[in-house]
């Protein structure tokens, strides 16, 4: 996931009136939002992810056992020990957290608020409905509320193929409502190839669609998908392998 | 007689940007243990700047100054001094009777001693009804009587009142008159600064007059009122002898 | 002593008298209750970002009213020309400078404990687990904090005016709690001449950065341990002294 600037032009009737005064500030502090959100992730420490310089990453696979610190040295912050008679810095260096943890469990409800207001102080920041969604839904069994969300996120931003998708994947994984998902996630896809993108992108969507129709029984939808796959993965083994499976069906 | 305030050719000087204005230049004069001395002068003649060395907020870059035979920097001599300064908007959101619980808690006054103390004074002063409101709302006139009443909540030997009568009715000025010389009475010096000539011809035993940082005059007040055998007011006598020195 | 006290006293009444106090403490209480009126997806037990805001409030708004008061001390005497009759009496002006550093303190400290009661007192409310030792060190830290501001307040009092005091106090504490660490590196690293400049730089500066507790309190770290305590203790009793002591000499110098 990255980080979505709001579109200039946005519709002032949709934000709230006490947030219209800050103007295109908006954006900045629903980032900040954002931001906030990943630092409580990491217990309040600041994160930089080497992988993605300029956004945050949703740590969607590790599945760390609750209360379990996950210790690591952070790459970004090289630290040489201060003389042993320096006695401010040795201060600071005691003072200062410098672990690397996850919240794990339950505990990432405490990241919800940031991203909730995110959301509210510009509703134009689809970064923030796709981020709720997953934290939502994956991570605190709230599937309703995630649907619900994802769905004011699409009301504010129709063309946004990452709400879609989000929404698609919501209904493919949580609600097992095959057609739902197949629907949405073929307007993801529509808008998706109409504007520029990259194909891990359009890997991600045309992998729930494919799973989608063949979950449905629409088998004459999904070997166009997997060909689509394979033009743009043309090394991947699996892609190749199922699309001979495909073909031989 | 004791003297009380002992000066000798004190000098003083300020800076203003590069160029140094002479305060105060050769001034002498003594003020005698029990007597009330009237100290003149026009704006800018270095009354206030007596004072304030009096005081030991500022130091003499010559001379000697002594009160009560000692520095005025010294804490000890300050203990035996009430000043009531020309002016000061004394903390809005207190009272009088808490600024003077503060002052005579200074001073190492307390209890019942600086409580009933504080009640004459504000007797004295006629505030007794308005000791217990905030001083924001007390005019001129009124913060000058809590300037009074501070000035003897120690109950000091010495007196020095920088232009005392400013902003009081006629029916106050009378007032601060009568304990002026009462206090006299009891045998304090009193060091009256003031443009009011007037009330320091009413009032003075002794009295200077400055000018431009040097004293053109200083003696007797009778002696003043009574020049060349004739009769005059302290007011023509000060006039004429500030137009013979120019 | 008895001066010191005495002074104090008249600058508490005056905190108590004027309506900042007030006005920050019904503020506060109404942005707490309007936090945790809030709900989030139906989501029980939402808490952090609730002790996050508490804590920012309760020392942003002791730190306000420390700087603000602290700072009108010395130029409010001097312009309203109460510091004549002040001086007049057997105070001398070290007493003078120690009574507004510790009359700073007295007000800094009493909204503070109001303030952070009030927090603590929301939070268990709230059904939220403090550590008692992570608590009892945030207080400890904070007026630790409030010594080193007022300290610092009253020694720029000395030689600036008010508004000047006030902005200068809010930059350095804005660049120390922001930028301390990169400061900190930068020191570390650095070699030769750079690292002696660097080096003076940072001791030169109030470390504001160590009783900053806000994350230890919002993500429930572990406490600080004693020895740290003892020596950030240790460095504001030296601080406090020599700014102080610096206050008073240039306040003696002055001309009033």
């Amino acid at each position: 996931m990255y980080y979505y600037d709001s579109p200039a032009g946005q519709l002032e009737s949709e934000v709230p009136f006490y947030m219209q005064f800050l103007g295109e500030g908006r954006s900045i502090l629903s980032n900040l939002s954002i931001l906030q959100a990943d630092r409580y992730f990491h217990g309040g420490i600041g994160h930089i992810d080497e992988d993605h310089p300029g956004g945050i990453t949703i740590d969607g696979e590790s599945q760390e056992e609750e209360g379990r610190i996950h210790e690591e040295e952070h790459p970004e912050k090289i630290h040489r020990a201060p003389g042993r008679f320096n006695i401010l810095l040795r201060i600071s260096e005691k003072t200062e957290i410098t672990r690397h943890i996850h919240l794990s469990g339950n505990q990432v409800k405490e990241i919800i608020p940031w991203i909730y207001y995110s959301a509210k102080i510009d509703p134009h920041n689809v970064l923030a409905y796709t981020l709720a969604g997953y934290w939502l839904a994956d991570r605190l069994d709230k599937v309703d509320e995630a649907i619900a969300f994802v769905k004011e996120g699409l009301k504010n931003n129709p063309d946004s193929w990452e709400l879609n998708a989000e929404l698609g994947r919501l209904y493919f994984k949580h609600r097992k409502d095959y057609k739902a998902a197949a629907r949405v996630l073929t307007r993801a896809l529509q808008l998706l190839q109409g504007e520029p993108h990259d194909k891990f992108q359009e890997r991600y969507v045309l992998s729930f669609l494919a799973y989608s129709y063949e979950d449905i029984g629409e088998k004459a939808k999904v070997l166009p998908l997997y060909q689509r796959l394979g033009q743009l993965f043309p090394e991947d083994g699996g892609i190749k392998r199922k699309i001979r499976k495909l073909q031989e069906e | 007689m004791e003297e009380v305030i002992t000066i000798r050719d004190l000098f003083h000087a300020y800076h203003a940007g590069r160029t140094e204005i002479n305060a105060l230049v050769d001034v002498t004069l003594d003020v005698k243990k029990g007597e009330i001395f009237g100290f003149l002068g026009p704006n800018g003649a270095g009354k206030t700047t007596t004072i304030k060395l009096m005081l030991g907020i500022l130091s003499p870059q010559r001379g000697e100054l002594s009160i009560f035979g000692d520095v005025p920097s010294r804490t000890a001599t300050r203990k035996k001094i009430g000043y009531m300064p020309e002016t000061a908007d004394y903390y809005q959101y207190l009272t009088p009777r808490e600024l003077l619980r503060i002052y005579g808690d200074i001073f190492g006054i307390a209890g019942k001693l600086l409580s009933k103390r504080i009640d004459d004074l504000f007797e004295m002063v006629g505030l007794s009804g308005d000791a217990g409101r905030l001083m924001k709302t007390f005019s001129k006139g009124m913060k000058q009587k809590v300037s009074f009443a501070q000035a003897l909540v120690n109950d000091p030997d010495l007196l020095i009142l920088d232009e005392p009568t400013g902003g009081l009715d006629p029916v106050a000025r009378k007032n601060m008159r009568e304990v002026i010389k009462t206090l006299r009475g009891k045998g304090k010096t009193i060091f009256f600064s003031s443009h009011e000539l007037s009330e320091v011809e009413l009032v003075s035993d002794r009295v200077a007059i400055l000018d431009k940082g040097h004293v053109l005059a200083s003696g007797e007040l009778s002696g003043f009122l009574s020049r060349k055998g004739e009769k005059q007011t302290l007011e023509n006598y000060f006039l004429q002898i500030i137009e013979e020195k120019k | 002593m008895r001066a010191v006290v005495a002074i104090v006293r008249g600058m508490v009444l005056e905190l108590f008298r004027r309506k900042d106090f007030y006005v920050f403490l019904i503020f506060m209480l109404v942005l707490l209750g309007i936090l945790s009126s809030q709900t989030f997806f139906h989501i029980e037990g939402i808490s952090r970002y609730m002790r996050d805001f508490g804590y920012t409030l309760v020392m942003l708004f002791s730190f306000i009213l420390a700087v603000t008061f602290t700072a009108k001390q010395v130029p409010s005497e001097i312009e309203a020309r109460t510091i004549y009759p002040l001086l007049a009496k057997p105070i001398s002006r070290f007493t003078f400078i120690f009574s507004k550093f510790f009359g700073g303190v007295a007000i800094s400290v009493i909204s503070f404990v109001l303030f952070f009661a009030s927090f603590i007192l929301f939070c268990l409310g709230e059904g939220q687990k403090l550590s008692p030792v992570l608590v009892a060190q945030s207080f400890f830290l904070g007026m630790l904090f409030f010594c080193m501001v007022c300290s610092m307040v009253v020694f720029f009092s000395v030689f600036m005016t008010m508004s000047a005091n006030i902005a200068v106090s809010f930059l350095l504490y804005f660049y120390v709690i922001n930028f301390s660490g990169p400061l900190r590196d930068a020191v570390i690293s650095a070699k030769g001449f750079v690292a002696a400049m660097l080096g003076t730089f940072y001791y030169l500066l109030p470390h504001f950065d160590f009783f900053d507790m806000r994350i230890r309190i919002t993500h429930a770290w572990d406490p600080l341990a004693g020895w740290v305590v003892a020596a950030i203790t240790v460095y504001t009793a030296v601080y406090c002294l020599l700014l102080l002591y610096l206050a008073a000499m240039i306040f003696r110098r002055k001309k009033l």
